[in-house]
């Protein structure tokens, strides 16, 4: 038996020539895991105080809308209020009219009738009987 | 009465055929869209730049063989497609497209809108439980309870809108924003309306309960032909009546985009058709932009975030309008 | 009979007859027009390719009646809005506080519902 290793195990020594991967000296740079956003764009400030502007003009030119329309609501109600006397009157004449009409057409067919008084009241008491409105209240 | 009948038909013929050709070349839109933004071209093979498309999916589904499976409630199961477009349909009665241009002009347009879109929870609770299976009952509950969350503060914004109106009805509403549209005092109400449009319609990103990958497309897995297109037609029609009332309620109606002379002489009608179709293009392009919301993330979003927000709001908005006495009568 | 809402409200009647009338007819043709071949495979219920051995009418999470419950209670408040916004004119400040103070009432039970996870998960 000549030279050679005296044993056939594998021995500390041997380990010591194996080359490893090993990190280069000094270790590695730190890992970058944040997001590598850019902030573009307006600040959260601005954007809060342009929609705080653009609200407040927008409800502006609504109420200016709503004032308009409220306005023209309450001349179309009062235009309607004002021509109620004329509507009354024509509906006034056309009730006597009628009660004239009617009360021709009741002597002509009670006539041989004794003790009919044409044209009375049907009623027992005195009180005044309007005839019906041609208005309608405007909600129903 | 005959001669009023028959012109209630006519009228009401008016919009639904026109509705029903819009709804289906909607889904050519959507899917031609979507390929543009996915750089690549949807269907161009069918007519004319895919124009047919639409009449040949139609047919498809029309000659497909209806299957009504073996453990589902029959009478149910075919009546749930049915309720569903019914009262898709029913919403466009109340939709002014011009100046007096509305079918029935009822004093109280948005709140039946409003009672249609909940009437539609109906529907989809009904195919759920009558496919008697797993996966259309468990697609059918999450769809209803998004649907429903986000009804409640679909409601508290026509409450704000309504405010600054005066009114419930839908061509009051409109005229009432001839000096400004609603989406500039009411901005963040529109983009919460919006959003809850998207979440209504079970519309992506709110589409988990019709998913593909989750739920096989949820209640209308054991839909086939018909049935299938009825809810199809249904959903596209729920999403054109919402971005109508979208356009109602913030953009102005059919009012033109200033008041002086060129802008003028575009009818009403064309105005709002354009502005609806903004909103249609919105719905496909969230389709195509966005990732999916989860489940509960949804759900957060619409008690969490939107209720509160949309109620804060509707106190601001009466209470600006009080104190400067703006409220209309 | 040619009162206001007879013209208003029977546009609606038409249309929901004539809706369902439409669907009926597309059903129908469908159903009445294409092949039918039924089998037991086509008519079983979907469920990825096994056999659905159980009913589906088992139980539910009960966070989706949970959800439903709160929708009611924050329905019914909108509806309770709704009357108050057409109204507001007429009530103007003395309203106001009213609503407000009905709509603090519901907040501290949305609180409430908040806190005790009423709303997670879903």
């Amino acid at each position: 038996m000549g030279g050679g290793p005296t044993t056939t195990h594998v021995t500390s020594g041997d380990l010591k020539k194996v080359v490893q991967d090993m990190p280069p000296a000094g270790g590695y740079p730190d890992v970058i895991f944040k997001k590598a956003t850019i902030n573009r764009g307006p600040d959260g400030w601005m954007i809060w105080v342009g929609s705080l502007l653009t609200v407040a003009f927008g409800f502006y030119r609504v109420g200016q809308c709503n004032l308009e329309r409220n306005a023209a609501k309450k001349e179309k109600r009062e235009a309607r209020m004002a021509i109620v006397p004329y509507l009354q009157a024509e509906e006034d004449a056309r009730a006597v009219a009628a009660k004239l009409n009617q009360d021709a057409d009741e002597a002509e067919i009670m006539k041989g009738v004794k003790d009919w008084k044409v044209g009375a009241s049907v009623y027992n008491s005195e009180r005044f009987w309007a005839p019906p409105s041609p208005v309608e209240h405007p909600r129903a | 009465m005959l001669y009023h009948l028959g012109f209630i038909i006519v009228s009401l013929l008016i919009i639904v055929i026109p509705l029903l050709i819009s709804v289906a070349y909607f889904t050519l839109v959507e899917r031609k869209f979507m390929g543009s933004m996915q750089r690549r071209r949807g269907p161009n093979v069918v007519g004319f730049m895919g124009l047919l498309q639409p009449l040949a999916d139609g047919l498809k589904l029309f000659a497909k063989e209806t299957i009504l499976p073996s453990n589902a409630n029959i009478v149910l199961f075919v009546l749930a497609p049915i309720i569903t477009f019914v009262l898709s349909l029913m919403g466009w009665i109340v939709i002014p497209f011009g100046e007096g241009a509305v079918v029935s002009d009822i004093n109280v347009g948005i709140l039946y809108l409003f009672a249609i879109s909940s009437l539609s929870v109906y529907g989809i609770i009904t195919a759920g439980w009558s496919s008697n299976s797993k996966y259309p009952f468990l697609g059918a509950l999450r769809s209803a309870a998004q649907m429903v969350s986000y009804e409640v503060s679909i409601g508290f914004i026509i409450v704000t809108v309504v405010i600054c109106a005066g009114s419930f009805n839908l061509s009051t509403i409109v005229l009432a924003q001839s000096k400004i549209w609603f989406i500039i005092p009411l901005f963040p109400m529109f983009i919460m309306f919006f959003i809850s449009a998207l979440a209504e319609t079970n519309r992506h990103p709110f589409d988990l309960p019709e998913a593909e990958a989750e739920l096989v497309s949820g209640y209308n897995v054991e839909y086939s032909a018909m049935g299938f297109a009825l809810f199809f037609l249904g959903e596209y029609a729920n999403m054109l009546i919402m971005s109508g009332m979208t356009t109602i309620l913030f953009l102005g109606g059919w009012l033109p985009l200033f008041d002086i002379m060129p802008l003028n002489l575009i009818p009403g009608p064309v105005w709002f058709s354009i502005k609806l179709s903004i909103f249609v293009i919105a719905f496909i392009w969230a389709r195509a932009a966005l990732p999916r919301y989860r489940y509960d993330q949804l759900m957060s979003l619409g008690w969490k975030a939107f209720l509160p927000l949309s109620l804060g709001w509707l106190l601001f908005t009466v209470a600006c309008l009080i104190s400067f006495n703006w409220l209309p009568e | 009979m040619q009162t206001l809402f007879y013209e208003e409200y029977s546009p609606i009647l038409v249309m929901s007859i004539l809706a369902v009338l439409l669907s009926v007819i597309i059903l129908g043709a469908s159903f009445l027009l294409s092949i039918q071949k039924p089998d037991t495979e086509k008519l079983s219920a979907y469920e990825c390719g096994f056999d659905p051995y159980e009913d589906a009418r088992n139980a539910f999470d009960v966070r989706f009646y949970i959800v439903a419950i709160l929708f009611i209670i924050f329905d019914l408040e909108a509806m309770f809005l709704f009357p108050w916004v057409v109204s507001i004119t007429h009530i103007s400040s003395m309203g106001l506080w009213v609503m407000v103070d009905f709509l603090i009432e519901l907040s501290i039970g949305f609180v409430y519902a908040w806190k005790i996870g009423a709303l997670e998960w879903e």
